[in-house]
């Protein structure tokens, strides 16, 4: 379901609410399924190596044109070396397609890269 | 972001660096309903069943380790114990139903098969005998079929005959593959206390009170408790070198449930075949490649090399806190979960012995508290069938008075003694050939039951 039609549900279950509280609700929803999500369709890129210039632009641009969808990145530089994690929705066509892109990246630009399913973090890090 | 940048860096690391893997996901296959009369028909239907039940095995293992992230580093098969599908068998008959099975690993891609087996703790049947005459031959015609024979329990005794046979089948079958070092013996294994869910090569074998399909799981991790370890440094106490090594352990194991699970899920789905999910095995199982050794964990906890005062209890402490962690983590814990401590597979315990600092005795006192036995130990060639008997027996005597799993493979190289070494290639590593007693043991020729011990006054 998208959030429109959650909006008309709970306009519809709630007439006298206004429109800002029927918002707030939605944001609010979506906030606990947000971290109540399973991973079921979300992965974890991983790329380190040593720094230069547009890495991190290079690693966007192949998981978006695989299809991916990026929620979150994270990276941090330390003597010339960085690490970079994105958080990515996993497309339609699975992570095989970003795996081979990314492997081809890693290769000419001599740094790691590792796409792994965010159940694999759950498991190993969560109770 | 609900993943730790932190947590995500450690994950990468353990299996990057530190050689974090799935050492094998296992099939396990009964073949229960192949029995027949007819050797023809055995062979038929336990051929057919392979490869009808596995033909998805390799594939769906592969994609759930690409999916992970996480290397898979061997897909295997168990089934039921041969001897128990064929037990009206000729000693030909076996060998012809070993081919079979060799043939029906190979259609399928899968490097080992494990159930060429017999439980024979109590007694013997002729079918168990035939099966046990037919090892050597067997194992010098195939390479992808492994034998187990179970000679002893905690319930039943010693069956010292058993023992008598299998030191033979492993004097001949080192005869009979002298030209590759001997490494039939590789592939042979007898135990006291067989477990019918460990999904590790050679010992590996569907057992009885099994479900139809069932996938088992062995990690393996020696490289990142070895991180840990060596991160806390000499000055931890004994209490804190185990904790360390129980959170390492959860999170191996939690990571090994995970594939477990989704393999089995995901070849009910491609095959629909009712594969459950078994158990974790939780076993620390070392590689030939450096950095993945458990004898580098024990000297790491403050050994000057594995053999010095202090080897037994290092290794109590790891195998018990690999336990703890790993039945914090999955409530489907079994196999055979403790450390392994194979001398050719692990360049610590090799380096160990080409510097005498460790001999077959120190090894039996530490197969008391670790699991699994005497394992992958080259021996000079012209060992007698009575000593080879009488290790089999110390071990097994260990094994059932402990009530737990003990088991021998022992590689009597052809041609080779002490000082010499035998290279196996690959995972089964290399072997310097360690002396054993010259002493005579006609005991271990005396034959019968060495009766079920004791369990009370167990000091």
């Amino acid at each position: 379901m998208d959030i429109r039609g959650v909006v008309d549900i709970l306009a519809k279950n709630f007439p006298d609410a206004s429109a800002d509280q029927v918002e707030q609700t939605v944001a609010e929803l979506a906030g606990i399924i947000g971290e109540t999500a399973t991973g079921e369709d979300r992965a974890i890129v991983t790329v380190y190596g040593r720094d230069r210039p547009g890495i991190l632009a290079s690693v966007t641009a192949v998981v978006s044109n695989a299809g991916h969808n990026i929620l979150d990145v994270s990276q941090k530089i330390l003597q010339g070396y960085f690490a970079l994690i994105m958080l990515i929705e996993v497309g339609e066509h699975g992570v095989g397609a970003v795996q081979d892109e990314l492997a081809r990246l890693a290769e000419s630009e001599s740094v790691r890269a590792v796409v792994q399913h965010e159940q694999l973090f759950n498991a190993m890090h969560r109770l | 972001m609900s993943i730790d940048f932190r947590e995500v860096l450690d994950t990468v690391q353990m299996l990057e660096v530190e050689h974090f893997d799935i050492r094998t996901v296992t099939l396990g296959i009964s073949l229960r309903d192949c029995a027949s009369r007819l050797p023809q028909t055995v062979r038929a239907r336990v051929y057919d069943k392979i490869r009808r039940t596995a033909a998805q095995h390799v594939r769906v293992a592969d994609e759930i380790s690409a999916q992970y992230g996480v290397r898979i580093v061997n897909k295997r098969i168990s089934i039921t114990p041969v001897s128990l599908i064929h037990d009206g068998g000729s000693v030909s008959d076996f060998v012809a139903l070993g081919e079979a099975l060799d043939a029906a690993a190979a259609d399928v891609g899968v490097d080992y098969i494990a159930g060429y087996s017999a439980l024979v703790d109590k007694g013997m049947t002729p079918g168990d005998r035939a099966l046990i005459d037919s090892i050597p031959a067997l194992m010098a015609a195939t390479s992808r079929v492994c034998a187990s024979v179970n000679c002893g329990s905690t319930r039943a005794g010693i069956n010292g005959d058993a023992v008598s046979k299998m030191a033979r089948a492993v004097r001949e079958t080192a005869r009979r593959t002298a030209d590759k070092g001997s490494i039939g013996c590789a592939k042979l294994v007898a135990f006291c206390n067989a477990v019918g869910d460990n999904p590790f090569v050679a010992g590996a074998f569907h057992g009885i009170g099994e479900a139809e399909v069932v996938i088992n799981v062995g990690i393996s991790g020696p490289g990142v408790v070895l991180r840990t370890v060596r991160d806390l440094g000499p000055d931890a106490d004994f209490g804190e070198l185990a904790e360390t090594i129980k959170r390492t352990a959860f999170k191996i194991t939690r990571a090994g449930e995970l594939v477990g699970r989704r393999c089995a899920e995901a070849l009910r789905e491609a095959t629909s075949i009712p594969v459950q999910f078994g158990v974790v095995d939780l076993s620390l199982a070392p590689t030939p490649e450096e950095g993945d050794s458990i004898g580098d964990i024990l000297i790491a906890m403050g050994l000057e090399d594995i053999g010095a005062p202090g080897t037994t209890a290092a290794l109590a402490i790891l195998t018990d806190a690999v336990k703890k962690g790993g039945l914090m983590a999955s409530s489907y814990v079994g196999g055979l979960s403790g450390a392994f401590i194979p001398v050719s597979e692990d360049q610590a315990m090799i380096r160990a012995v080409e510097r005498g600092h460790i001999s077959i005795e120190k090894l039996e006192a530490m197969t008391s508290i670790c699991s699994v036995g005497l394992d992958m130990i080259a021996i000079p060639g012209d060992t007698p069938e009575e000593s080879i008997a009488g290790i089999m027996l110390d071990e097994f005597a260990i094994g059932m008075i402990n009530n737990k799993t003990t088991s021998v493979r022992l590689i009597p190289v052809e041609g080779k003694d002490v000082g010499e070494t035998v290279d196996f290639g690959g995972l089964l590593g290399r072997a310097p050939v360690m002396p054993v007693s010259k002493l005579r043991s006609p005991f271990s020729a005396r034959g019968g039951r060495i009766p079920a011990p004791i369990r009370s006054l167990t000091n």
